[in-house]
C-alpha cells in the first residue's frame, strides 16, 4: 500500500505487485481462489435452491421479483416538530421515494413527553417528537394514508401508542385500518442492544408487542405487525452469521409469545418482516440474505408447522451499514453505500434505505439524503440488475457461501435453543458478551491493519472530514415549539374526559397479560392523553414507576 | 533508584440516557482500562448534575462524555456551567459524532479535548495521560 512513507517509485513498484492480503470474508470465512461444481456437491436444485417464488425461497420470495414491482425505496426521516418532518416527507415524495419511513426522537422512544424535565435538548433531535394524536395529525397532513406505504420506527415501548395514533388519524379521515399499508417496528427485544435504555422491562415489552400482533392480525391485513431488527445488532459489531442467528432467534421468541396468546401461526407469520444490514463484503452479504431466507422458511414450516406459503417467506428490508461509513474523505461513503445497496438488490430485498454519506459526521442534510435516494434510482433504472431474479443463483461461490453461513448460523441457533431460547440468552448476559467480543475484535483488526479501510488505515491523505454539503441543524425554534404545544394541550383538554379514559385504561391493564390494550389506548388518545401518560399508567399497573426516569409522579 | 508510586489515573466516562450509540464509548472504556487507566463507567446519566455528583464522589480527574445525537453543544454547555456553579475544576473531554466545525466552539466553552469521528482509542488514552500528568 503506497502511502507508508516510502519513496514514490518504491511505492509504485509495490503497488504494481500488490495482491489482496486478507483472504477471508468479513465474518472470517476463508475463501479459496476459485469455486467449482465440487463446492456445491450434494446440493439439490429443487430442494435447496429452486426457482424464485418456490419454497424454501433461497432465490427470492416472488417468481418474477422486481419485474413484478421494484423494491420500496424509502429513506429514514424525522427531526424537529411533526410539521418539520412532514415538510421533509413531502420533499422526498417529490424526489421519487416509493415509501415513507419515519423515525421518532429519543424521548418518544423512551415513552416520555417533550415537557418532561429531562427531555430538554433532545426533543426532535434524532427523530420526530410524536407525543399526542395532534402530532400524528400534523405529521401526516396532506399524505393519503390509504395509498402510501408507511414505516414507523419506534423500536421500544411506545410502538403500540404510535400505531394507535396512526390508525386513529386514518379513521378520522374516513380510512379503515384494513386499508393501511406499512410497518411498525415492533421489536422490544433487540432495542436492549442498540444502546437505548430499555424503559420497559421484558415482560411488559413482550406483552405490548403481542397486543400489536394480535390487533393487526385481526384488523390490518396489509400491515406488517412486527419487524425483527437484526440491523442494530450488526451495527454493534456482530458478524454476518451472528446477525442471521440472533435475528432468527429473536423472531422465534416473538412467535412463541404469540402462540402462547392463542394465535395460530398462519394468522400472523405472513405479516412479520425483518430489518437487515447490508455491509461492505459484497458476496457475503448476498449469501447471508439468501441463507436467512432459506432458514426462515424451513423453521416456520418444519418447526412451527405453518401451512400457508406466505408464512414461510422471509420478507426483509435493508438498511445499508452505517457502521461501515467513515468520516475521513466522506464522499467515499457514497461509493460504499452504492455497493451495499447493490448487494441488497441482488439479494432480493423488499424495501431499502440507503445511508447518507455524511452520517458518520452529522445528521444527514437534505442534499445527502437526495444522493442516497438517487443511488437507489441509479441501481433501479440504469444498471439493469433488477430485470432478473437472483442473478447470482447458481454461482459456485455464492451458493457455497450461502451454505456455509446457514451451517454456522444453525449451530448458533442450536446453542441458543439449548440455553432456553433468546430471552434466556439475553437474561443471562450471554448475548452481551458475544456482541462485545465481536466488536472489540473488529476494532483490533482495523488497528492491526488486517482489515483495510480506505481513508482510515490506508490512503489516509487527505485526512479531511469536511462535508461539502455542510451539516444538518434542526430549526432553532422547533424544540421550544414542540414543548409548548404539549403544555398547551395539557391545559386546554377536558380534564374529566381525560381522567375517565385513564381510569378505564388502568382497569383494563389490571385484567392481565392476555387483555389487549389497543382499544383502550385509542380511547385515551381520543381523550387527548399523551404518550407519557398512557405509558406511565400501564407501567404502574405492572408494578413499575410511572416515569421510567423516576422524576415525575402520576398526575392521575 | 526508587520512584514514588504514581497514583492511578482515574476518569469518569459517561453518556446520556437518550444516547442510542455506545459502541464507540465501550471501545474507549475498554482501551483505557487496558492502558492502566481506572475508569468509572457510568452509562446512562439523566442530567448533568448527576454527572458532576458522581465525578465528585468517585474523585475522578477527568470527565469524558460521548454524544452522537447532536446534543454535544447543549450537554457541554450545561456540564461546564454546572461544574462552575459547584466551584469544581475538572477537565472535560467530549467524543462522538461531532462535526469538525463544532470543535472550536466546544473548546471555547472550556472543553479540554474533542474527539470526533475518526479519532482513535489510543489518541484518547494518550491525551488523558498527558493532561492528567500535567495537573
Amino acid at each position: 500500500m503506497s502511502n507508508n512513507g516510502k519513496s514514490n517509485v518504491d511505492g509504485l513498484i509495490d503497488a504494481y505487485f500488490e495482491k489482496p492480503k486478507r483472504t477471508t470474508t468479513w465474518s472470517g470465512f476463508p475463501v479459496k481462489d476459485i469455486y467449482t461444481p465440487k463446492d456445491i456437491d450434494g446440493m439439490d436444485y429443487e430442494r435447496d435452491m429452486p426457482d424464485a417464488g418456490k419454497y424454501p425461497y433461497t432465490r427470492g420470495i416472488h417468481p418474477d421479483m422486481f419485474r413484478g414491482r421494484y423494491w420500496t425505496k424509502r429513506e429514514v426521516t424525522g427531526f424537529g416538530t411533526p410539521t418539520d418532518t412532514s415538510r421533509r416527507l413531502k420533499k422526498q415524495i417529490e424526489e421519487g421515494v416509493s415509501g415513507l419511513n419515519v423515525i421518532r426522537d429519543n424521548p418518544t422512544n423512551l415513552g416520555i413527553d417533550p415537557d418532561h424535565p429531562l427531555a430538554e435538548g433532545e426533543v426532535g433531535l434524532v427523530g420526530v417528537s410524536l407525543c399526542s394524536l395532534k402530532d400524528m395529525e400534523m405529521l401526516t397532513e396532506g399524505i393519503p394514508l390509504d395509498k402510501v406505504s408507511m414505516s414507523l420506527i419506534c423500536a421500544s415501548c411506545p410502538a403500540i401508542i404510535i400505531l394507535s395514533q396512526y390508525i386513529l388519524i386514518a379513521e378520522q379521515r374516513g380510512i379503515s385500518p384494513a386499508k393501511l399499508r406499512g410497518t411498525i417496528a415492533n421489536d422490544p427485544l433487540h432495542c436492549r442492544y442498540c444502546g437505548w435504555r430499555p424503559s420497559n422491562p421484558i415482560d411488559l415489552s413482550l406483552k405490548l408487542s403481542v397486543d400489536i400482533i394480535e390487533y393487526c392480525t385481526n384488523s390490518m391485513p396489509l400491515w406488517n405487525t412486527a419487524v425483527v431488527n437484526s440491523y442494530d445488532l450488526r451495527e454493534n459489531g456482530v458478524n454476518a452469521v451472528q446477525e442471521v442467528a440472533f435475528g432468527l432467534a429473536m423472531a422465534m421468541a416473538y412467535i412463541d409469545g404469540a402462540l402462547k396468546r392463542g394465535l395460530n401461526i398462519d394468522d400472523f407469520a405472513s405479516r412479520r418482516a425483518f430489518y437487515c444490514s447490508s455491509h461492505i463484503d459484497f458476496f457475503e452479504e448476498i449469501a447471508k440474505l439468501r441463507a436467512a431466507r432459506r432458514m426462515w422458511a424451513r423453521i416456520v414450516k418444519e418447526k412451527y408447522g405453518a401451512k400457508n406459503p406466505n408464512s414461510w417467506k422471509f420478507r426483509f428490508a435493508v438498511h445499508t451499514a452505517g457502521c461501515s461509513l467513515v468520516p475521513q474523505q466522506p464522499l467515499n461513503n457514497i461509493i460504499r453505500i452504492a455497493y451495499e445497496a447493490l448487494a441488497a438488490v441482488l439479494a432480493g430485498v423488499q424495501s431499502l434505505h440507503s445511508c447518507s454519506y455524511d452520517e458518520p459526521i452529522a445528521l444527514p442534510t437534505e442534499e445527502s439524503q437526495r444522493i442516497a435516494l438517487r443511488t437507489q434510482q441509479i441501481i433501479a433504472y440504469e444498471t439493469g440488475v433488477s430485470n432478473v431474479a437472483d442473478p447470482l443463483g447458481g454461482s459456485y461461490y455464492v451458493e457455497n457461501l450461502t451454505n456455509r453461513i446457514e451451517e454456522q448460523a444453525a449451530r448458533i441457533l442450536d446453542e441458543i435453543e439449548k440455553m432456553g431460547g433468546m430471552v434466556e440468552a439475553m437474561r443471562t448476559g450471554w448475548l452481551d458478551k458475544e456482541i462485545d467480543k465481536s466488536s472489540l475484535e473488529y476494532q483490533k483488526e482495523i488497528e492491526r491493519r488486517e482489515r483495510i479501510i480506505v481513508g482510515v488505515n490506508a490512503f489516509a491523505s487527505p485526512p479531511d472530514k469536511k462535508t461539502p454539503g455542510g451539516v444538518h441543524r434542526n430549526p432553532a425554534e422547533s424544540e421550544k415549539e414542540q414543548i409548548n404545544s404539549v403544555k398547551e394541550l395539557k391545559v386546554k383538554r377536558d380534564d374529566k374526559v381525560l381522567r375517565q379514559s385513564i381510569g378505564k385504561l388502568r382497569e383494563k391493564a389490571q385484567m392481565g397479560e392476555g387483555e389487549n390494550l389497543f382499544p383502550t389506548i385509542m380511547d385515551a388518545l381520543r381523550a387527548k392523553a399523551t404518550l407519557g401518560e398512557i405509558m406511565g399508567t400501564i407501567r404502574e399497573v405492572y408494578g413499575y414507576s410511572y416515569d421510567p426516569l423516576n422524576i415525575l409522579e402520576s398526575p392521575f | 533508584m526508587e520512584t514514588a508510586k504514581k497514583e492511578k489515573v482515574r476518569v469518569l466516562l459517561t453518556r446520556h440516557v437518550f444516547e442510542g450509540h455506545d459502541i464507540g464509548l465501550r471501545t474507549i472504556v475498554n482501551r483505557c482500562r487496558e492502558s492502566g487507566i481506572e475508569v468509572i463507567y457510568y452509562p446512562r446519566f439523566k442530567d448533568l448534575n448527576e454527572v458532576v455528583k458522581v465525578a465528585e464522589e468517585e474523585d475522578v480527574g477527568l470527565i469524558g462524555i460521548s454524544s452522537s445525537t447532536g446534543a454535544h453543544l447543549y450537554l457541554s454547555e450545561v456540564l461546564i456551567s454546572t461544574l462552575k456553579e459547584k466551584g469544581m475544576v475538572m477537565p472535560v473531554i467530549v467524543g462522538g459524532i461531532i462535526p469538525d466545525k463544532d470543535a472550536s466552539t466546544l473548546k471555547g466553552l472550556g472543553i479540554a479535548g474533542v474527539f470526533g469521528p475518526g479519532s482513535t482509542p489510543d489518541e484518547v488514552v494518550s491525551f488523558i495521560f498527558t493532561l492528567l500528568d500535567r495537573h
